[in-house]
This record gives C-alpha cells, structure tokens and sequence, in this order.
C-alpha cells in the first residue's frame, strides 16, 4: 500500500501548498454560517459562555421577531443573562437547528432564507417552541459573514407559558 | 479517551505491503493494463488541482489498491469536480459506477478530508496529514469493495456499505502499518458523528435521516472498524479496548468476526478471481 499511501499524502501536501485550496463559495460560507450560529446556541448550556453564540451578529445588529425588535445591546444583554443562569447552574436545555437554508450573495452583501425550529426550556422561565420562518442580511467582514439583521415569523406553534 | 491513541502515530518507513488475503487468494497476477485512468476537464476552481494531479500521476499510484484485482473488464479511476448539492455545499463524495464500470474520486472530496483534518490543530501538521491519508485511503478501498461485489456480481448479503467498509479494513489490517493508517477513518468517524449532532440537534427527522441511510451510522462504522483491527490480533492491539475505541462487552468476538469476514471475501475472491 506504499504507493497509495504516497499518493493521499501528496494529497494533502498539495492541497497544502497555498492558493492551491478551494475558496468555500460565498454562498456555501452563508449557509454554513446560519448553521453553526443556530448550533451555537443550540450548544449554549454546554459552552456556558455567550461569546460563541454573538460572534455570528454584526456590531449592528438588529432583528424582528413576531414584530418585536430586537437590538444588539439587547441580545448582549439576554446573553449574558442567560450565561449567568447557566453559570449558577439553572438548568436550561435547548433544541435548535435550521433547515432548508439557502443563500444568495452579491459582493459583500449576503443574504439567506431558511426555517428555525427551536425548543428552549428553562426552570422558571416560559418554555419557548416553536417554527420560525427566518430572511437574515449578511456582510462580510473580512473572510467572515455577520448577521447583520433577520427577520423572522412564526410558522406554527406559538411560544406557551410554563405552568 | 481513544483520541490520545493517535498521538502514537509516527512515520515509519511504509514498508511495500503485502496484501495478504489478496495474495493468499491467488488473484495478485492482475494486469495493469485492466485499470483505466482518467483526469476529465474541470473548470478554473480545479484547474491547478488537476494539472498537480496529473503531473505527480495521483490517480495512477491509488489505483495501487485496485491492481492486485483481476478485474473481469477495464475499470476507469477517475478525478471529477463534482460541483455543489442543492444546500449550496460542495459535493463531497467519492463513489462507484456500476453501469460506466468506474470509479470517481471528486476533487471536493480530498478538500472536504483536508479541511476536516487541517482544523485538527491541537495535531503536528505530519500527524494531520496520516490521518487525512488514512481516511483517503479507506475511501478508495472502500470504493474498490463496491467495485469488486459489482463488476464481479458477488451476491452482498446484508448492507453493502457495510461489506465495504470490511473489505476496506481488512486490506488495511493486512498491511504492517495498517493499523495506525486506520486511525484516520476512525477520526473521521467520530468528527463527522459529532459534526451531524452539532447541527441537526438530532429531532425525530434527524433521525429518520440517519438511520434510514443506507450507510451505517458513523459510531456503527467506527466500532466496526474497530473491532476488525482488534480481531485481527487481540494480543496486538489491547489498546483497542483500553482506549474506549471498543467496548469490552463486544471485544470477545472480535476475532471470529474478522476471521469469518476475511475468509468470506477470500472464498468470493478466489472464487470470481480466476
Ligand atoms: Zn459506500
């Protein structure tokens, strides 16, 4: 097996070498990017640390929920509320994931469409579930997109209270 | 943790293999002459992808795994651009083609392995670029093991992933640096195993998804895989088990498995091979 071996080792040192490696599309860059901050969030109460989730939002952020506005010092806000919570051990657990994502991008202006499902339990806190129909705006910020904003509605299932 | 088992990894000189249960079944006379090469067009994305591929005549030495095979008609290996899924992502793959009696290597596919490989950066670059080898390696062989059920007509009972998969490792475990070459597949298993629950969370229609492919799940082909090498000699390879790669409770029929899995493709191979 010396020669195959030789060969994906050539492989790999080739893909190496620079400007040799593919550039991800801008719009396979998008989807991942709307995949991995929903993930992040998703993975929340095991990273317990809220950077890895407002890393995906640009410093201008806003979004629109059901009509409500959310801004970016108040998603740092929530976020940090809810590391503290997950800090003093509150027990918090949280389902989310995309689908259907799809992207389209011009220059430095992405944009993105795509279904949330979300299902987000916390002791003493409404349980929020439910399907989201979500548009967000990207821009590139160097070699990485940002949400800029999104826009998202409620496909089925409104939020209910906790009894 | 098993991942600390590939901190042993170190080149060693690959010494030529012998593909034994190939060679022992007689079949090793096979010409060259039955493998077809080929680089079809790309476009400028893989452009000098290609152009490094024929230069260094890739494809060439990984039809290294198909030669020891008589093949009852020309095989074509190839090296495609495969272009991109409908979710925007590359199409990572790498597959057999019954009909045009070939196999296809997407350039995507080796990106996607480095990609995986070169983000494991707590890993020396050289131990990276094994484990990319290893997981190159299996694929092609896995490939080969479709390739011999179909062009031969091997009747696969039971899931030809599955058969594939063993084909594949029981080429490797017959090679004296095989089993550190294997870890590459099993990092691999167990990355894109952790990559799938990261993003899909792993609903009711996750599921469905997976368990309704026609591979196994990734956790399923790493314990496979697993519990060839050992089976392959348990004396060798304790650290299996202790490692956690394999789980006490099914090491015990490991070796009974490999050996009837390797005189099985032994039989067929001697059987269609002459
Ligand atoms: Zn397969």
């Amino acid at each position: 097996m010396k020669r195959l071996f030789l060969a994906c080792l050539s492989i790999w040192a080739l893909i190496a070498l620079p400007g040799v490696a593919v550039a991800e599309s801008d719009e396979a860059a998008i989807v991942r990017t709307i995949m991995e901050s929903v993930n992040a969030f998703a993975n929340f109460p095991q990273t317990k640390d809220h950077q890895t989730v407002a890393r995906f939002y640009s410093k201008d952020y806003f979004g629109i929920q059901d009509g409500a506005v959310m801004s970016r010092s108040l998603l740092d806000k929530q976020l940090a509320d809810m590391e503290k919570m997950l800090k003093d051990e509150i027990p918090m657990t949280i389902k989310a994931s995309a689908s259907n994502v799809r992207a389209e991008s011009s220059g430095v202006m992405g944009w993105a469409t795509y279904d949330v499902s979300i299902d987000w339990d916390s002791s003493g806190l409404p349980i929020v579930k439910g399907n989201e129909k979500c548009t967000s705006l990207l821009r590139k910020a160097g070699t990485q997109w940002q949400i800029q904003h999104d826009h998202c509605s409620s496909s089925k299932g409104q939020p209910e209270k906790a009894t | 943790m098993w991942l600390t088992k590939t901190s042993k990894l170190v080149v060693v000189g690959m010494g030529l293999a012998t593909w034994l249960f190939i060679g022992s079944a007689g079949i090793g006379q096979a010409g060259q002459s039955q493998i077809v090469i080929a680089y079809p067009p790309v476009s400028n994305l893989y452009m000098q992808q290609r152009q490094l591929w024929m230069q260094n005549r890739l494809l060439e030495d990984l039809s290294e795994a198909l030669v020891p095979i008589k093949w009852p008609r020309q095989l074509t290996l190839m090296a495609v651009e495969c272009g991109f899924l409908a979710n925007g992502q590359p199409n990572a793959n790498a597959f057999y083609n019954p009909q045009q009696h070939s196999i296809t290597l997407c350039y995507e596919f080796a990106d996607y392995l480095f990609q995986m490989f070169s983000q494991q950066t707590q890993l020396p670059q050289n131990q990276q670029g094994l484990l990319f080898s290893g997981a190159l390696m299996f694929t092609i062989l896995h490939e080969a093991g479709h390739a011999v059920i179909g062009e031969f007509n091997i009747p696969a009972i039971g899931r030809e992933e599955d058969a594939a998969d063993q084909f594949a490792t029981i080429a490797f475990v017959a090679d004296p640096n095989g089993a550190q070459l294997l870890m590459g597949p099993l990092w691999w298993f167990q990355l894109s195993s952790q990559q799938s629950k990261n993003f899909l969370g792993f609903d009711t229609r996750d599921a469905i998804r997976l368990y309704s492919d026609e591979h196994g799940v990734d956790e399923q082909r790493f314990y496979n895989i697993s519990c060839l090498l050992y089976g392959s000699n348990p004396s060798a390879h304790q650290d299996v088990i202790a490692s956690g790669m394999l789980t006490p409770e099914r090491a015990p029929r490991c070796a009974s498995e490999y050996q009837k899995i390797r005189r099985s493709w032994e039989l067929l191979l001697t059987q269609k091979g002459s």
